[in-house]
């Protein structure tokens, strides 16, 4: 995957980046499942909150039911990244890693941090939850997007 | 790596565009291969020294300790 293999147009990352490179159907292609990600999970989490009286084997399969969308939006991006060229590629996998460490890290010191008791956000002491952690692996992939395409400007 | 690649480039007056499109990679590739911030994979190495028709000694160099 690392390799370099014959292209005609590799794809490039500014193809979903505001800017005079912007494509709307490219930005659709890669990230129409993250759309449809959140908006399955939001139906779940609706539905669960009504229906208590639901059985157990019924509410984990609702409530696991985002994931099946979230694994075709990692298929895209898989997808995507497999269509570069062999800088962005590594750019991207560099991004990735980073931002899936950052938000392991972010976890992880949430969860010391709510086990020392020191934690006064109701909300944060329960973990990331979905929002926060997909927030967080936004915020450190585009992070690890500057300061990784700085380096090889 | 040290490379000649600029100068190859040069010489056919391609921009580094041009050159992107030839080797299926991005302008971003070509500019961080030219200016030695990248050393690029041995199969793309070989693609830049078919394209000039030079053996891929001639375009890149080792660093010399």
């Amino acid at each position: 995957m690392l390799y370099t293999r014959t292209m005609k147009n590799p794809i490039l990352p500014e193809a979903v980046r505001p800017g005079k490179s912007y494509s709307f159907r490219a930005d659709l292609k890669l990230n129409a499942w993250a759309f449809v990600a959140v908006a399955v999970a939001w139906t779940a989490r609706s539905l669960l909150q009504h229906h208590h009286e639901w059985g157990t084997l019924l509410q984990t399969t609702v409530a696991l039911t985002p994931l099946v969308p979230s694994l075709l939006y990692v298929k895209s991006i898989g997808r995507w990244i497999g269509g570069m060229d062999e800088l962005q590629r590594r750019l991207q996998l560099e991004a990735c890693l980073f931002a899936t460490t950052g938000t392991v890290f972010l976890a992880t010191a949430l969860s010391l941090v709510a086990g020392a008791g020191a934690l006064q956000s109701m909300r944060l002491q329960h973990g990331l939850g979905w929002e926060g952690t997909f927030a967080a692996v936004l915020v450190f992939y585009i992070l690890a997007n500057v300061f990784l395409n700085r380096r090889y400007r | 790596m040290k490379n000649h690649l600029r100068t190859l480039r040069n010489a056919k007056a391609w921009s580094q565009a041009d050159l992107a499109q030839k080797l299926g990679v991005s302008r971003q590739t070509v500019n961080a291969i030219e200016t030695e911030r990248y050393d690029p994979s041995l199969p793309l190495a070989f693609k830049v020294s078919q394209l000039f028709k030079l053996r891929i000694e001639d375009v890149f160099e080792p660093d010399t300790p």
